[in-house]
């Protein structure tokens, strides 16, 4: 999978390039907006990551240029401005995401891989493995070592989300969006309580913890 | 509906303009048309006099001079040479014994009736009678220095038929002249009132459409009124340049705000795993405190977005109810958690037009605090109430907002004294009232120390576009 970084701040460029490499992209990365027309088009990329502002053709004129030229590479933008307004706009002229920044670079991985999944559609799993734990998403229901947990709706939403990205972090940012469709933080942290609940369901009486809190990161769901 | 549209129309300035123009029209008209009647009726009168006169005038030095019979000769002679038009000659003694009369070839008997009918009062008089509608009698009289009175007249072409005739004409040519002025009328005010019609769509479209390039067009007309209209429009323009230079400006700030944020977690991301002990603990602690400032941010700018009018609203139809259930299953297990019980009363779709994920954010900051600032075993309770307009109440048992606190919660960032222990931004209060107030709305609120605390949403039923017309 060919990734193109079309980011003109060094730090943070270098950062998401190291991070999408280890996460196992080939990556380029270049910083100027007019270079980066000629690369995508050039290239033959599976998705780019595009900043709004930057030096020559700015990102919005980039992806309607891309656009325009028919060439359909899934394009997620970045943006520090402030408003909805930007991410309208994004969204209008062509851009197939939008992520303001700061953001989590879990949460930029994990939209990367919805955007090149959805070129390759690959079979969907009726169920979720990860050690003892099973999801059966079919018949709605979850057992850890052959017993059964009994889970609200909510947790169930929560940990089909974990376990499909089993391994990796996951942001707060994310399972709000995810669960609650919201995109708004609340003041209180409504997260940390839900993960709460369905570590006593699911962690709890089990030798083994599943569901790790990386602080200040978010939380990761792995075997041993 | 017509009705209602007629009582539009009437309103209007052309037709106000109009009909005080057609009313002092017909006014003026009337007072001229009762002037030259007057004047009209006068003329003809003296027309016909001043030969009478002269004639009486003759007679009586005739009479004077010879008496009687040179009177009679004299008339004999003159109403000889005269054939085409004769005079009525009439001498009268003091005791009304008839002296002398000369009747013109085409008086008939009952016209001296009609004359004598009229001539029982003062004699040195006028007569005028009609005999039928196209003649008229005229006698006057002049009783003389020996008590004989003379009396001389004659017919004349009928004074009520010649002003007759000028009535017909008028009341003929009035009306069309008056509905002629009407309506040329109507058509001049209402293109000399287009101008004014345009700069009020222009400004109700800006209110609705919050779309700021509206623009009045302008004429090539160089009046007053086109004066009016290129005012408005640099005024528009004006208020265009100030708006957008706030929005650029909004930006500048979150994006100068933001992109170091973004570096900062970059470096901290990237430094977390490689770190241990007390380092990862402190480079934990400073993301989470980087998400805390980027939420400030992001609340401030809403906040600054919503109060200064820039905040794009997504308005639509929008069922209330679903919303604050919404918000309601947010916010579940954080009060079971906590032990407040949190009943939501709406039962039936309430739908107002509103952006939905801003309204949502506004439930959510209430019920957030509601939630926050009750005790275990409390409750928090949501209701609506509508007739004009939508009203939610978000009631709580918690411990109520002090007196001096109540009216100051609205600002930004403030925190009464009791809840700086709490967590939160202080920004919550700020936003939802930015919002709403956005939504042509309003908050309120309402709380007794120890009680509770009761905050109130209103808004309109109506969609924000027919509001401002």
């Amino acid at each position: 999978m060919r990734l193109l970084v079309v980011e003109d701040d060094k730090k943070l460029a270098t950062y998401i390039v190291k991070g999408l490499r280890e996460a196992g992209f080939a990556v380029d990365h270049c910083a100027d907006g007019d270079e980066g027309l000629t690369m995508v088009i050039g290239g033959d990329y599976d998705a780019a990551v595009i900043d709004i502002m930057l030096p020559g053709l700015n990102g919005l004129a980039l992806v309607q240029e891309l656009r325009k030229q028919r060439c359909a590479v899934p394009v997620l933008l970045l943006s520090a401005k402030a408003s909805v307004d930007d991410r309208v706009r994004g969204l209008q002229t062509g851009g197939d995401d939008y992520l303001p920044k700061p953001f989590a670079f879990a949460e930029l991985l994990a939209r990367v891989q919805a955007l090149v999944r959805r070129g390759s559609r690959a079979i969907e799993p009726t169920t979720l493995e990860v050690g003892d734990l099973k999801l059966d998403l079919l018949r709605y229901k979850v057992t850890r070592a052959g017993r059964k947990i009994e889970l609200q709706a909510r947790e169930f939403a929560l940990l089909e989300y974990l376990l499909r990205h089993a391994g990796r972090l996951v942001t707060k940012t994310m399972i709000l969006n995810h669960v609650w469709d919201y995109s708004f933080d609340p003041q209180t942290n409504v997260v940390d309580v839900l993960v709460c609940r369905l570590r006593n369901k699911v962690d709890k009486d089990f030798e083994t913890k599943l569901i790790r809190t990386m602080r200040g990161m978010g939380y990761v769901l792995e075997g041993s | 509906m017509s009705w209602k549209a007629l009582r539009e129309f009437t309103r209007t300035i052309s037709f106000r303009l109009n009909l005080w123009h057609a009313g002092i029209f017909l006014f003026s008209a009337a007072l001229l048309f009762t002037l030259i009647y007057f004047l009209l009726g006068a003329a003809i009168d003296r027309k016909d006099r001043d030969v009478i006169e002269a004639r009486l005038r003759e007679y009586h030095a005739v009479y004077e001079n010879g008496g009687l019979v040179a009177l009679q000769d004299w008339t004999t002679r003159v109403n000889d040479a005269r054939k085409q038009r004769m005079f009525f000659v009439r001498l009268k003694a003091p005791d009304h014994k008839v002296l002398l009369m000369v009747t013109p070839q085409d008086w008939f008997d009952t016209d001296v009736a009609l004359l004598d009918r009229g001539a029982e009062g003062p004699t040195d008089d006028w007569i005028r009678a009609a005999r039928n509608t196209e003649i008229d009698l005229t006698v006057a009289s002049m009783t003389l220095e020996d008590g004989t009175i003379l009396q001389v007249g004659r017919s004349s072409d009928s004074r009520a038929a010649l002003l007759g005739k000028f009535r017909q004409v008028f009341f003929a040519v009035i009306p069309p002249v008056l509905l002629l002025g009407f309506v040329g009328g109507a058509f001049v005010t209402r293109r000399m009132t287009k101008p004014v019609c345009s700069i009020v769509e222009a400004a109700s479209a800006i209110i609705n459409t919050g779309c700021m390039d509206v623009r009045v067009p302008e004429r090539p007309a160089k009046d007053e009124l086109q004066d009016l209209v290129l005012l408005f429009n640099r005024l528009l323009q004006h208020n265009e340049d100030l708006f957008r230079a706030l929005h650029d400006s909004l930006d500048n700030v979150a994006h100068d705000l933001r992109t170091p944020l973004a570096r900062l977690r970059a470096t901290l991301e990237q430094a977390l795993p490689e770190s241990g002990g007390a380092a990862q603990n402190a480079i934990a602690e400073a993301l989470e405190e980087v998400d805390r400032v980027e939420t400030i941010i992001r609340t401030l700018m809403d906040v600054a977005q919503a109060e200064a009018g820039l905040m794009r609203l997504d308005v639509e139809p929008t069922d209330i109810g679903l919303l604050v259930r919404d918000v309601e299953e947010l916010y579940e297990d954080v009060a079971q958690e906590k032990g407040v019980q949190v009943v939501n009363e709406l039962a039936d779709p309430l739908i107002v037009p509103v952006d939905a994920a801003r309204m949502r954010q506004v439930f959510a900051n209430l019920l957030d605090n509601a939630i926050k600032y009750t005790p275990a075993g409390g409750l928090v309770s949501i209701s609506a109430r509508h007739d004009r307009e939508v009203e939610l109440i978000f009631r709580d048992t918690g411990r109520g907002i002090s007196g001096t606190d109540l009216p100051r919660i609205w600002e930004r960032l403030y925190r009464g004294d009791k809840s700086r222990s709490q967590h939160g931004l202080g920004l919550g209060l700020s936003l939802v009232k930015a919002i709403v107030q956005a939504h042509q709305g309003r908050v309120e609120v309402t709380s007794m120390e120890g009680q509770g605390t009761k905050f109130r949403v209103f808004l309109s039923l109506q969609p924000q576009l027919q509001r401002a017309r």
